[in-house]
């Protein structure tokens, strides 16, 4: 019996930390802190943490998303990656292929204007074309 | 029996009939200036394995089989081929930008290391455009030393 209710509390323990976790109202902090090799100029930077991060971070939801492409792993590639990856951000924009149309239906608000996506796209392509001197 | 036939019938009635469905099949030209292989900048052995496992998709030198003229395989063909090319078009190659090229490269690595590409469907019907493990650690190396020499 005790053994019964010492599992049960246990239980109980991690279902609480599962739910605090899960709905916890402290807000979460979606900054770039980890940067250090790609530097983001603050407007893109907003633009980055606003309409990119949630989905291409750790707390994303979407595996497709986190596959092609994770922002706070940039730093970390080779120099060969990181314009690689650059280059497809401006691709990927160039485009209009981000974000993608069937998210934008949940999410209206998520969508680039035209000046934000110019923004992004030319400091990709600046940023790939300095790594590469 | 005459179930069986009459759906014959029809079946072969159905296939004369997605022949009529307009299909455009990518086109082909020969080899311009910005041609990988033809810039001649790609060892022998590297330019002979693009040109049998690679070019058919991500080239306009596409060697067309009969089957091509054949809906619905025709339909697959050129939306593989017109994909593969939009990726990727080595004879584009000189006239797409150094980044670019180094992402194209970094892919290609990818791609054949990992099995994804050529594509399974094509192989089935080109044998002999099957990378061995020594061609894809060829390959590797190639596009690990052409990127080298981009970032130089």
């Amino acid at each position: 019996m005790k053994t019964y209710m010492k599992i049960s509390l246990l239980l109980l323990a991690v279902v609480a930390l599962f739910i605090r976790a899960r709905y916890s109202d402290q807000p979460k902090d979606t900054s770039i802190k980890h940067l250090t090799g790609v530097v983001l100029p603050a407007d893109v930077k907003t633009v980055v943490d606003n309409k990119c991060y949630g989905c291409h971070s750790v707390d994303g939801q979407s595996d497709e998303a986190k596959e092609a492409l994770m922002w706070d792993s940039i730093p970390h590639y080779s120099k060969a990656r990181q314009i690689s990856i650059l280059d497809n951000i401006a691709e990927v924009l160039d485009k209009n292929e981000m974000p993608p149309e069937d998210f934008l239906k949940e999410h209206p608000d998520a969508k680039l204007s035209p000046a934000e996506s110019q923004l992004l796209k030319n400091w990709a392509e600046t940023t790939a074309d300095e790594l590469m001197k | 029996m005459k179930l069986l036939k009459i759906f014959l019938a029809i079946l072969v009635i159905a296939v004369i009939a997605l022949q009529f469905v307009p299909n455009q099949m990518p086109a082909y030209t020969e080899a311009g200036k910005d041609d990988l292989v033809s810039s001649g900048a790609v060892p022998e052995n590297i330019s002979s394995i693009l040109r049998t496992s690679c070019y058919d998709c991500h080239s306009n030198q596409t060697h067309y089989p009969w089957y091509s003229k054949v809906a619905p395989a025709s339909w697959l063909l050129a939306k593989d081929i017109r994909e593969g090319r939009e990726e990727l078009n080595f004879s584009d190659w000189e006239s797409y930008s150094k980044r670019r090229k180094i992402r194209n490269l970094g892919n290609i690595k990818e791609e054949v290391t990992s099995g994804e590409m050529p594509l399974k469907v094509y192989l089935i019907m080109h044998r002999n455009a099957k990378l061995s493990p020594e061609q894809v650690s060829a390959l590797s190396k190639w596009t690990d030393d052409l990127t080298n020499k981009i970032l130089e």
